[in-house]
Formats: structure tokens, sequence, C-alpha cells
């Protein structure tokens, strides 16, 4: 007989589900080597003391943060314009304004460059004329 | 109307997968005790057990469609419990890995030989087992908590930790002797 075997009769006997055959096997082990019985003593005492105290528990309201986080985990996923000022309904707006402003303001920017660039002195850059600026040196820059 | 409970495990998780968050929540609360009764032994009581036993519920929740009742529900949250237990364990070991030179195999769980002074005596043998259990490798002291401490049979057991009955048996002979030596020298 293993050692392993031993054991577990040990531990059918203290959990009181040996069989009679398995209790009449141990009965001759335990003839033959009486320590038997200290080792089944001291089986019962570790699982008592095991067992023994207050069984183990979480922090109050264990049930309330599961369920928190369930419910959390379940909540739809906002969308990155609901957060924020920017709600849906503003954004949806702004991106309908867009063009109808930018067009006539692209327009009338051309214009006015059109406009600059044929006033334009000449010695004036592109830059300056584009945009009806004076024409100026750096010496000049630096002293204003 | 049948209250929460009063209904089966089985109505209360047929009725929380129709989203009654209400059945959901008793089950919470009835088996809240099985999952502390596996993941404290294992992890040790501190916000980190709580953290992973709400882990375990949620991982419940996800899976309850899987569940058909071969198993008892007991067994079933206890393997998940395990399971967890053990993957926060290796997070642990990890964690602790970047910080210090590995030593001491598995000083995961409490390293310090309580003190024992103004205690009963059952209280001092309870917290000198339990110093002795935290020194087990996390996969000796899973046999010994599911088997000694939760009661599970040697198949249940094999069952929730996926390992042969041999192994089970081979395991829990270790566990006790590395138990009583850490006993014997913490004592003496």
């Amino acid at each position: 007989m293993t050692e392993e075997h031993i054991q577990y009769l040990i531990e059918r006997l203290v959990e009181g589900r040996i069989s009679p055959e398995e209790q009449a096997a141990l009965d001759e082990m335990k003839q033959r080597q009486p320590e038997l019985e200290k080792l089944i003593a001291a089986e019962r005492e570790l699982r008592s003391i095991l067992v023994s105290g207050p069984a183990p528990s979480f922090r109050s309201q264990f049930d309330q943060r599961v369920m928190n986080r369930i419910e959390e985990e379940n909540a739809p996923a906002p969308s990155p314009a609901s957060q924020g000022f920017f709600d849906v309904d503003f954004a949806r707006a702004l991106g309908r304004l867009f063009p109808r402003v930018a067009t006539p303001a692209f327009a009338l920017s051309a214009f006015a460059m059109a406009s600059n660039a044929s006033a334009a002195t000449p010695g004036s850059s592109v830059f300056e004329a584009l945009f009806g600026l004076p024409a100026i040196d750096i010496a000049t820059a630096l002293f204003l | 109307m049948i209250s929460v409970q009063d209904m089966t495990d089985l109505s209360l998780i047929s009725s929380a997968k129709d989203g009654n968050h209400d059945s959901f929540a008793e089950l919470v609360r009835r088996y809240q005790g099985v999952v502390a009764a596996t993941i404290i032994p294992m992890l040790g009581n501190g916000d980190e057990a709580d953290e992973v036993g709400q882990e375990v519920m949620i991982k419940f929740y996800r899976n309850m469609g899987q569940f058909e009742g071969q198993a008892t529900l007991k067994t079933y949250i206890t393997r998940i419990a395990m399971n967890s237990a053990r993957d926060a364990l290796r997070r642990r070991k990890r964690s602790l890995k970047r910080f210090f030179a590995p030593k001491d195999n598995e000083r995961d769980w409490q390293d310090e030989i309580p003190g024992t002074e103004d205690q009963g005596r059952d209280a001092e043998n309870r917290q000198l087992v339990q110093f002795a259990l935290g020194k087990l490798a996390p996969e000796i002291r899973a046999v010994v908590v599911l088997r000694l401490m939760e009661g599970f049979s040697i198949e249940e057991a094999a069952d929730i930790l996926d390992v042969p009955s041999g192994t089970i048996l081979s395991r829990l002979s270790r566990g006790k002797a590395q138990m009583a030596k850490t006993i014997t020298g913490a004592t003496a």
C-alpha cells in the first residue's frame, strides 16, 4: 500500500466516506503501524483548525459593488461628440454652417487678393502684392 | 409574484439572462461566501481579493449562458474563482519580479510569522496554520483550500483544477507535509 493510498484512506475516514472494505484495510494497517493513529488525529486537528474561526468574507456591500460594475459595463458607450459642452446637435449644426460661411469667405479673399495685386507698386514682393502691404526693407522694419 | 429569495438558482440564472438585475444580485448574495472562501485563502484578505472577487462575479455574469447544470453552481463558481485567484497570483509575481530579484520561490501571501501574544490557543493555531498555508506554492495551496477548507471531494477538486485525481492526492500530501514543517519551524 502506497503512502498516498494510506493518506486517501485517512481522508475518507475523517470525512466519514470510508467504505467497509476500506475501513477493514485501514484497521489492518493500524495493527501493523500503530503510529497511523497519530496521523489520523493530526488530520482531524488540521481540518478543525482550518475551518475554525470566522468564515472568510468580503467587505460589506460586495453585491452592490458588483452590480455597479455590471451596470457600468452595460451602459451604452458615450460618443465623443456627446462629451463636454459639444453635444451632438451643436456639432451637426456647426457642420452644416461651415460650408455656407467658408465658400463666400474664400471668394471674398480671392477677390481682395486680385484687387491688391492689380494695385501693387512695382518692386514689391508677391506676398506684399497679394495682401496689399507697403514695400518695406529690413532696415526700415528694424526702426519701426 | 415569487420573490427572488424564493427562486432556485436555475430560475435566477434564467431570469438574469433575460436582463433581470435583481435576480443576478440575489445570485451574488448567495455565492459571495463561496467566492470569498476560495479567493481570500489564496490571496489574503485585502483590496486585491475584493477586486478579484468582483471580477469572478462579472465573469460569471458574462458566462451564465454556458452553465448547463451538469456541475453544481458552487463547483462552477469555485472553478472561476480559483482560476481568477491563480491569474492574480501570476500577475502579482510578475509585478514583484520587476522590483525584486526572485527568491524563496513563492513569497506572495504572508511573510511574517504571526505574533501570538495575548491570544487564545485556537487563535494562535489558526494563525499558524494560515501562515503555513500562505507559504505553500499556489498549485498546492489551491488543493489544500479546496479539499480541507471548502470540503470538495478529490474528484470535485480534480474537476475544478482540471488535473487528475492522483495529482490532487500527491499535492495534498505534499501540502500537509510542508505545512507541518513550517508550523514546527515557527514554533520551535
